[in-house]
């Protein structure tokens, strides 16, 4: 098929961006922990030989762009390194693939549960426009921006886990309704950001010519609003969800520390304080990647919804 | 019987300082295979009478009072349901800016099949073959790989042929261009009339085109009407409004027209249409009429009868009135269709 070849040739294309980008960042990275101040070594404290040894044994010895192709090479293998101190010598992949599953756990259901009432929500109130059930959630959408989560994350605990005694007021691994609160929290703004621009962006499609059109043809309300509409709508919407689950991801940081779960957030937070750089680097270097697989998949969602960008051209 | 009959049409719109009276009272009515233009500037309500025959008004704009007939039934009266297979089956519509009347997202193949399935009542597989045809009708070559393609894919002229295609697909008794041609440059507008008078001859489908641009109605309509501030305030054949045209508004409009062998400074009629917020008493033009005579500030002037065709809302024409000497141009008109042989009443 015709079509399908092009979808591929796009995603392709897509993907050899994102490959080339991660490079690049990779690249930006190592130069930076070549800036850093010090080494892995404080010379103040230790015999200059226990660090001549250590900084061997790490190859910092080497001529920089020997030390660059082996730090390439070890990344194409998937190896990061270790850590220094926050979990001495445990491997870097190790310590974020066991946290990572931890956030995942609150992060993926609650950018999936907050775009997908945001979608309906943003419907509802574009349809309803002008009417009550349209400024109710005009309301709600701005409490729920203005609101910050760990406001709404602390009310939400005092609510429902310490009044109510619902659900768990702390995360447990046993205990999978000490996920709701968490993901109710994370999920706040994401409802309420794709709220807003779902609604701007259909009643902006509502009053468009091809709309007026598909009207005058004697198509029922109802296949205009869900053949014609939305779709278009999404497009511009689909932009903001990019950026939203990136905020999701490594916003969690606060919402982890007020549940106490141990994600990837905690993981990060204490590697700064401790200055342990290569785990901070190699978790700059994670989030980027995250951040380029969320890119990537919303550009090639977009050329699944819009054929002007999937065939190019266009104006 | 007429196959549209607009009687006494009021139009308003609710807005926040008010209610805006943008159409005041207007009556017309287009017969098989006529063509009827609607002249007026920006804001005479022409569309907004159209809009209302389609059943599409803004949500703040509602038929205050008045009949829109078609075929004898009054649509003012349809329901939600009865009105969506009114629209497109009796009554089709294309649009001024064909680079923004098509759903960007879908194949054009898919928006003609849309209308051709809801009026025609065919199968999916009938419906391609139909929208293929239809596509050749209006002039696309290689309409079958062209049905498999986006709006993005087409330039503005092909476009404005699809939305027409897409109106004839739903097999209408009158079609409403509104200002179909405004948006497309002066080779393609040509075309694009072309097209029209070659379906209307084909088709034998009624229309009503909706202009500004008195150029293009000498060359398609059958009748004009001219629109001020909510009203009609002439009507009559094309011959009757070009050539012995009785409104001082309409008077305005010929001789705002470019022409060639025009010399100096082109006319432009002076002032700005009024507040329809706050409709006059009077004729709506007499503050912009030069030959305005007290009369008109004070009472609404009926229509009156020039020809069987032709009828114009001026106190000019009331016995009593003065005779005036109409604009050099509008003599120049009268003069040149005389010397021709053409006979008015």
């Amino acid at each position: 098929m015709r079509g399908g070849t092009q979808v591929l040739k796009y995603i392709i294309k897509r993907i050899l961006i994102a490959i080339l980008t991660l490079w690049v960042i990779a690249t930006v990275l190592f130069g930076l922990l070549q800036l850093m101040p010090g080494g892995i070594c404080d010379r103040s404290k230790l015999p200059a030989e226990v660090c001549d040894n250590v900084e061997a044994q790490y190859g910092l010895k080497d001529p920089l762009p020997q030390q660059y192709a082996r730090y390439l090479g070890n990344l194409l293998q998937g190896d990061l390194g270790t850590s220094l101190k926050v979990q001495p010598s445990a491997p870097i992949t190790e310590i974020i693939s066991s946290k990572i599953v931890v956030s995942m756990s609150i992060g993926l259901p609650a950018i999936i549960f907050g775009v997908t009432v945001g979608l309906f929500a943003g419907i509802g109130s574009a349809l309803k426009r002008g009417k009550l059930l349209d400024n109710g959630i005009t309301i709600l959408t701005v409490l729920g921006i203005s609101v910050p989560s760990y406001v709404f994350a602390t009310l939400l605990q005092y609510f429902f886990a310490f009044k109510f005694g619902l659900v768990p007021i702390i995360y447990s691994s046993t205990n999978m309704l000490s996920l709701v609160l968490p993901i109710f929290a994370l999920s706040m703004y994401a409802i309420s950001t794709v709220t807003r621009y779902m609604r701007t962006e259909l009643v902006e499609v509502l009053g468009s010519d091809y709309i007026l059109l598909a009207q005058a043809k004697g198509l029922k309300h109802n296949t205009v609003i869900w053949k014609h509409a939305i779709r278009n709508a999404l497009i511009p919407v689909i932009t903001v969800v990019g950026p939203l689950s990136m905020s999701i991801l490594t916003g969690s940081l606060v919402i982890e520390r007020i549940f106490g779960i141990p994600g990837l957030g905690n993981v990060l937070v204490n590697a700064i304080n401790s200055s342990d750089n290569t785990l901070t680097l190699s978790l700059a270097l994670f989030y980027a990647a995250l951040n380029i697989a969320i890119i990537l998949v919303i550009d090639v969602l977009y050329g699944v919804i819009d054929p002007r960008i999937r065939l190019g051209g266009g104006k | 019987m007429a196959l549209l009959e607009v009687k006494d049409l009021h139009i308003s719109f609710k807005t926040n300082a008010g209610e805006v009276h943008a159409v005041r009272g207007v009556n017309f009515e287009l017969n098989k295979g006529e063509t009827l233009a609607i002249v007026g500037e920006s804001g005479s309500g022409k569309s907004v009478a159209t809009r209302a025959i389609m059943g599409i008004l803004a949500s703040n704009g509602y038929v205050k009072h008045g009949e829109i007939l078609v075929e004898g039934k009054d649509i003012t009266k349809f329901s939600k349901t009865e009105l969506e297979d009114m629209r497109g089956g009796e009554i089709a519509m294309i649009f001024q800016d064909p680079m923004t009347s098509l759903n960007p997202t879908m194949k054009i193949g898919k928006q003609i099949m849309e209308g051709i399935i809801k009026h025609q009542k065919v199968s999916k597989e009938e419906a391609k073959v139909k929208a293929i045809e239809l596509l050749t009708l209006v002039g696309i070559t290689d309409p079958e790989l062209r049905f498999e393609q986006y709006p993005h894919q087409f330039s503005g002229g092909m476009r404005q042929r699809i939305v027409i295609a897409i109106a004839l697909g739903c097999n209408p008794k009158v079609l409403i261009a509104d200002e179909p041609t405004t948006a497309l440059d002066v080779t393609i507008q040509a075309q694009i009339l072309e097209l029209m008078k070659d379906i209307q001859k084909k088709t034998g489908v009624g229309v009503i085109f909706i202009t500004h641009d008195l150029g293009v109605v000498a060359n398609v309509a059958d009748r004009v009407a001219v629109m001020y501030a909510g009203r009609l305030v002439e009507i009559g054949t094309s011959n009757e409004v070009f050539y012995n045209s009785q409104h001082p508004y309409t008077w305005g409009l010929l001789a705002s027209m470019p022409s060639m062998d025009a010399e100096g400074e082109l006319f432009s009629i002076p002032g700005t249409p009024p507040n329809l917020l706050f409709p006059p008493k009077g004729d709506a033009f007499a503050p912009r009429n030069q030959w305005a005579l007290q009369l008109d500030f004070e009472q609404q002037p009926p229509m009156f009868q020039v020809s069987s065709t032709h009828f114009a809302a001026t106190w000019l024409l009331h016995p009593a009135a003065p005779k005036v000497q109409p604009p050099a141009i509008v003599v120049r008109l009268r003069e040149s269709f005389s010397s021709e042989g053409g006979v008015l009443d």
